[in-house]
């Protein structure tokens, strides 16, 4: 008899200190963990060794034609244009604060008009490069100031919009001619639903913004869940809501009291590392990785999650090799991945 | 008898961690002000970029004066 009432205090002291589910989706119709409309990526095609040609570690590259842009969010200039060949064309945005410096870009994005933006939350400002004046004289960046009285954090910008997320009350930020709203409440996650507006903007802080071609819809991926949301720009002035995503809530502790408010369990799954975008999908690639076992291997993945516009899982490309960002190439129909790891190598895998 | 003793043992001590446990996740007040405690114990610790580890994301913490910094890294919970 005490051996039964010992199993089953033991029984009901673990069901009671259970932790919820935080998967919002069955595993198996999960897009982030499942095998559901995968497809694995074997057309490899070209690899750059990037490393041979004079380009170490960078955040970012994306290829143009016979360009190279690279991103290198820790080196001494943060933009940079290379031949093919690894000849340098230019150097921009040199480490600091103020007129032509960048500091904190974590992602850069090639529109359809040859528009290279980039947000730089160190110095709260767009930066642009038009790529029709490569070559030209006075080619270089330009700068679009975002207002400093919210903290905007991640940004993208088509034309005249900029979508952001930040320190805000509500989700999003829109700026249109130097007009400034915000729109739609955080991810509504059972853990963190009591917590006020300014932790929950920390912990859904670090994000990758997209706008579609056309400028009609963005997409946002977290980066350190698997929360990702479809919004609409229509009618103009507006943001709202297509889709939100829920596939991996985060795994943190929030406590206003901290010096550090929220952080992350060495056993939370990384999320979203980078997004592409064309006219009919999302390109989200996924992490899923924890710090506990990766360490500082936890900012690679291994699958692209494929959606439409609409929110729609379409099918998930299985990589052969780990990306730490990607780039998508329309005249090539191809995604182009970047590897650091051992050495820094652009790998094409052309889509069918 | 045993049984309904034992029963009722048992159901008693499942709802009371069952409570426990959901007064700690929905008012952690109490927690909150043992924190601070110990966190002002460790104010002198240093702090800043040190709790970012480096990846790419966006790591947000406060400094002593209550200020927040804004700068890239992973806040972990380490």
């Amino acid at each position: 008899m005490k051996k039964i009432l010992s199993i089953l205090l033991v029984i009901a002291f673990g069901y009671s200190c259970s932790d919820e589910v935080r998967n919002t989706k069955p595993k198996e119709q999960n897009p982030l963990f499942s095998m559901s409309r995968a497809v694995s990526l074997n057309k490899l095609d070209t690899r750059i060794n990037l490393k041979e040609i004079g380009i170490y570690n960078p955040t970012k590259v994306i290829k143009k034609d016979s360009l190279l842009i690279v991103l290198d969010r820790d080196g001494l200039n943060k933009i940079s244009f290379y031949k093919k060949d690894g000849t340098q064309i230019g150097k921009y945005l040199p480490t600091g604060l103020g007129e032509n410096n960048g500091l904190y870009i974590l992602t850069m994005h090639l529109d359809e008009k040859d528009i290279l933006s980039a947000y730089d939350f160190g110095n709260n400002r767009m930066v642009e490069f038009d790529l029709k004046q490569l070559g030209q004289a006075g080619f270089g960046p330009t700068f679009t100031p975002v207002p400093t009285d919210k903290r905007h954090l991640c940004a993208a910008k088509s034309g005249n919009t900029i979508v952001s997320t930040g320190m805000f009350d509500k989700r999003y930020g829109l700026l249109e001619n130097g007009k400034e709203e915000f729109f739609l409440d955080y991810p509504k996650i059972p853990s963190f639903r009591d917590n006020k507006t300014t932790e929950q903007s920390i912990l859904f802080a670090s994000n990758i913004i997209k706008i579609k071609p056309d400028g009609t819809k963005f997409v946002c991926a977290n980066m350190q869940s698997g929360v990702i949301d479809v919004c609409s720009l229509i009618p103009c002035n507006t943001i709202t809501r297509i889709t939100e995503q829920n596939l991996y809530s985060p795994k943190a502790t929030v406590k206003s009291t901290r010096r550090k408010p929220v952080a992350y369990s060495t056993d939370n799954l990384l999320g979203f590392l980078d997004v592409e975008v064309s006219d009919e999908y999302i390109y989200a690639l996924y992490s899923g990785r924890s710090y506990s076992k990766y360490k500082d291997q936890i900012g690679y993945g291994e699958r692209i999650v494929v959606f439409d516009w609409e929110g729609n899982h379409v099918h998930t490309y299985l990589l052969g090799n780990p990306f730490t960002s990607i780039s998508f190439c329309k005249e090539e129909n191809a995604i182009y991945g970047l590897t650091n790891h051992p050495n820094s190598v652009l790998i094409k895998y052309a889509l069918d | 008898m045993k049984k309904i003793i034992f029963s009722i043992l048992f159901i008693t001590i499942t709802l009371g961690l069952t409570l426990v446990n959901v007064t700690l996740r929905k008012d952690d007040t109490n927690i909150d002000i043992k924190l601070k405690n110990i966190e002002a114990l460790g104010e002198n610790e240093p702090g800043g970029p040190d709790q970012c580890y480096v990846i790419g994301t966006l790591c947000i913490y406060y400094d002593t004066q209550g200020n927040p910094i804004f700068c890239p890294g992973l806040a972990l919970d380490i």
